[in-house]
């Protein structure tokens, strides 16, 4: 059963995406600021990882850079506001992220087929 | 024709009372009174002639009289009529009685005038000529006599009614009426008992002056205007005539009688003397009038001291510009004045101010009177160099403008406006002094328009650069907008998709309703969390972007709206790793003041310290503490400080150390107006490296004081 994390300070949105996955079958982790994610991603080694950009604490690019240190093997799904677009992208493209999502999300659907992919092997 | 002092009375007569009807008449047809005083006049003027025709020979004699005795019935009813209508006394039942039937007796009296029943003969009777009055002539004297009476009736009961300030213009008429009633009194007297002491056409001429004087000086029917010609002129014939008249009477007697000498050469040494006084004497009753029928001529000094005075103080425009015309029109007495002022949108010369002006003219540039003004950079006489150009169409917009003399307002030479003067009250014409200091209170005019619209743009660059600081607000709420209000609905949209796609992909198979009840009501439940939470933030948003013109007074808890702003705020800061910690005593005292004026003043000084932060953790600390009857607010940070040197500045308009499009260097500016407006006041401390603390005192609200809104 596949594992995923999802690291966002709105506990609405985490309690969105566990209830839809969880009813998916998959084995949700939830954690609503940065140092929670990480400790989580370090026992849990969770395949997928759904990471909030801006987050106060630990930022999402900071988060994404030790759980790829921790796991190369774990695809980061990266969600944020639309603000930033360009160079935050770039950025974040080059610290190994999977794919992003626009905040607030527009498709749950489109997020699980995004989530099917990187699964595939 | 006989030359003597009745027959020369009798020209003085006609002269001023023709000169004098025709004045007030002049122009004012739609005034009653002013049009009644003229006909009345105007027909007693034509009947003071009697003296003269009457010299004739018998035959013509008979026959003029008889015609200027066609003035001398309708006399009455004008009388009467003008009384009424001086007196104002529209609604008096007596005027629709009466007014009527004398009307109509004077227009019977017309035909009985050439009947042999109405004036018999006209005889001489020494030097004095008279006639010998028939019996309808009888009946005239009597309804004449009764018309005056009735006429000084009406007068003295309307003198007791009225109102002080008009009583003094009534007196007047009632004391010109009753010298000039004893005109044909004199005039019946003469011709019943062949006595007249002297010219009947005196008193005539007495009760002129009266009128003419209560004209200048007390504006007597509303007439505002200043004859001074008239008056100089009347007067100087009045003294050509009493020289003559005692030259005459004296010279007869002794050139005629001691040295022999003809009576028509006895006149030439009166001749000489009336030609060589004339002028000298003109001068002199200029001075005279001008000195007591008329303020004194215009002072210079004041009027340029009033120009350098408003050109200083007043940096409004519009307001300049009326003022302008206002006191030139009040210090110099004119009867227009206008300022014409380049319009760069229209392209135009437009009227900005004017008095007895039409509004709406204007001018482009192209027009002959401005690229005159612009080509010579020199006024503009009517009289002179209007008439020196050729064709009509500088006269054209002289007339347009009402104006006698105009005058180019240039700014390093280049013409930005037109100052136009009309007719002086007066009647004078400009001289060339007039016009030199005009020119000169021109150029002060342009340094003051030159102010004025300097003023006016910068005062629409702050009203630019303060929207742009709004704007620049918005782009910091955006982030927080999007926080608060875009997520809970992209969780709305989340939970009703989960539930669609749930029940397509067959999930809610199998459950019972109770279970599918209980789904559905958990997704309703944070929809309406959700959804909650959005308008909660509109509202405060709403709330703090309307713009408050007006202060709205009230009973305003610090700490409260302190929370608002956090919660518009807060979040965005948060991302930033600044805290906002707040602490406050209990039972912290309220202020009076506009709540949404203070958000914004706690709004701006708090994103103002969030962006000087440059450190990885900011630290906002909100503190309260009352003391006496005031609260003091300390905000303070921990961020880079503010430099000594620029310290002093943080509060001038347009200062900012933000990069270009960050900020416009208001935020601080409008705090400090908005604070003072709320009766505050504020400070700030920095030291560098350690932060900064602004610190915002207020009145504390009194506990009785009732939240008003004014």
């Amino acid at each position: 059963m596949p594992k995923i994390l999802t690291i966002d300070d709105e506990r609405e949105f985490t309690g969105l995406i566990a209830n839809y996955f969880g009813a998916r079958g998959f084995e949700m982790h939830i954690a609503n600021e940065g140092t929670e994610g990480l400790r989580i991603a370090k026992t849990e080694k969770p395949e997928v990882c759904l990471i909030d950009v801006k987050m106060p604490g630990i930022h999402g690019d900071e988060v994404l850079k030790e759980i790829l240190t921790m796991n190369p093997q774990a695809k980061c799904i990266m969600i944020s506001a639309s603000e930033g677009e360009g160079k935050m992208r770039t950025k974040l493209l080059q610290l190994g992220a999977f794919a992003f999502f626009d905040k607030p999300l527009t498709s749950l659907k489109d997020l699980e087929n995004k989530i099917k992919e990187a699964l595939q092997p | 024709m006989i030359f003597n002092i009745y027959t020369f009375a009798a020209i003085i007569a006609f002269i001023f009372g023709s000169a004098l009807a025709y004045f007030v008449g002049r122009d004012a047809w739609h005034n009653p009174s002013r049009r009644s005083f003229s006909f009345v006049t105007q027909l007693a003027a034509l009947w003071c002639l009697f003296p003269l025709v009457a010299s004739f020979n018998s035959k013509i004699s008979l026959l003029l009289v008889r015609f200027i005795y066609i003035t001398g019935v309708l006399v009455p009813p004008f009388i009467l009529q003008f009384i009424f209508d001086v007196s104002e006394d529209h609604r008096s039942t007596l005027k629709k009685v009466i007014l009527g039937p004398v009307y109509g007796i004077s227009v019977c009296c017309v035909f009985f005038v050439f009947h042999p029943e109405f004036i018999l003969n006209v005889k001489n009777h020494g030097q004095l000529f008279v006639f010998i009055p028939g019996k309808i002539f009888h009946l005239f004297v009597a309804y004449y006599i009764s018309i005056c009476l009735i006429s000084f009736l009406v007068l003295i009961q309307k003198l007791k009614k009225i109102e002080r300030k008009n009583r003094t213009k009534l007196q007047y008429v009632a004391i010109a009426s009753m010298i000039g009633i004893f005109s044909p009194i004199l005039h019946f007297s003469s011709s019943y008992l062949k006595w007249e002491p002297f010219p009947h056409d005196v008193f005539f001429i007495i009760y002129s002056s009266i009128i003419a004087y209560a004209i200048v000086r007390h504006k007597l029917m509303d007439i505002d205007v200043i004859i001074k010609r008239t008056a100089v002129f009347a007067s100087l014939f009045a003294f050509a005539y009493g020289i003559f008249v005692v030259t005459t009477v004296i010279g007869q007697e002794f050139f005629k009688n001691i040295l022999g000498w003809n009576q028509w050469i006895s006149m030439i040494p009166s001749i000489l003397l009336i030609t060589l006084a004339l002028r000298p004497l003109e001068t002199c009753l200029t001075n005279v009038t001008e000195k007591f029928l008329f303020q004194k001529k215009y002072n210079y000094r004041d009027l340029l001291k009033t120009f350098t005075n408003e050109a200083l103080t007043v940096l409004n425009l519009q307001e300049l510009m009326q003022e302008t015309v206002k006191s030139l029109v009040r210090i110099i007495k004119l009867e227009s004045a206008a300022v014409l002022l380049w319009d760069k949108e229209l392209q135009r010369f437009t009227l900005v101010a004017a008095s007895g002006v039409v509004e709406g003219v204007s001018f482009g540039e192209s027009d002959l009177f401005v690229s005159y003004l612009k080509k010579t950079g020199q006024p503009i006489l009517k009289d002179k160099t209007a008439d020196q150009m050729e064709g009509g169409e500088l006269k054209e917009s002289f007339k347009k403008l009402n104006a006698q003399l105009c005058i180019p307002i240039e700014l390093h030479d280049h013409l930005i406006g037109i100052l136009c003067l009309g007719i002086k009250k007066s009647g004078e014409e400009y001289t060339l002094e007039d016009v030199d200091i005009l020119s000169t209170l021109a150029r002060t005019e342009a340094i003051a328009i030159s102010n004025a619209q300097l003023f006016d743009e910068l005062s629409k660059t702050q009203a630019e650069a303060a929207q742009r600081e709004k704007m620049a607000v918005i782009g910091t709420l955006a982030a927080g907008i999007n926080h608060e209000i875009c997520n809970p609905l992209g969780i709305v949209r989340g939970q009703c998709e989960m539930f669609l796609l749930n029940n397509r992909d067959g999930f809610y198979a199998g459950k019972t309703a109770d279970e599918l009840l209980q789904i559905s009501s958990d997704i309703m439940t944070k929809v309406i969390k959700e959804t909650d939470r959005a308008t909660a933030i509109t509202k405060k948003l709403s709330g703090f972007a309307k713009p408050s013109k007006v202060i709205d007074l009230d009973t305003v808890m610090v700490e409260k709206e302190l929370d608002e702003v956090r919660a518009l705020i807060g979040h965005e800061l948060e991302l930033d790793n600044i805290t906002i910690e707040k602490k406050f005593p209990e039972n912290f005292p309220a202020i009076t003041a506009d709540r949404k004026q203070i958000q914004e003043v706690l709004f701006n000084i708090i994103r103002n310290a969030a962006q000087a932060m440059d450190k990885k953790e900011g630290h906002v600390l909100v503190s309260g503490v009352c003391e006496n009857s005031h609260v003091i607010i300390k905000i303070s940070d921990n961020g880079s400080g503010i430099p000594p040197e620029k310290i002093g500045q943080i509060f001038n308009p347009f200062y900012t150390t933000k990069a270009p499009g960050k900020g416009t260097g208001l935020g601080l500016f409008i705090v400090r107006q908005v604070v003072e407006r709320n009766k505050g006041s504020i400070a700030v401390e920095s030291e560098m490296g350690a932060g900064t603390t602004f610190t915002l005192k207020f009145p504390v609200a009194h506990a009785a004081e009732p939240a008003k809104a004014f």
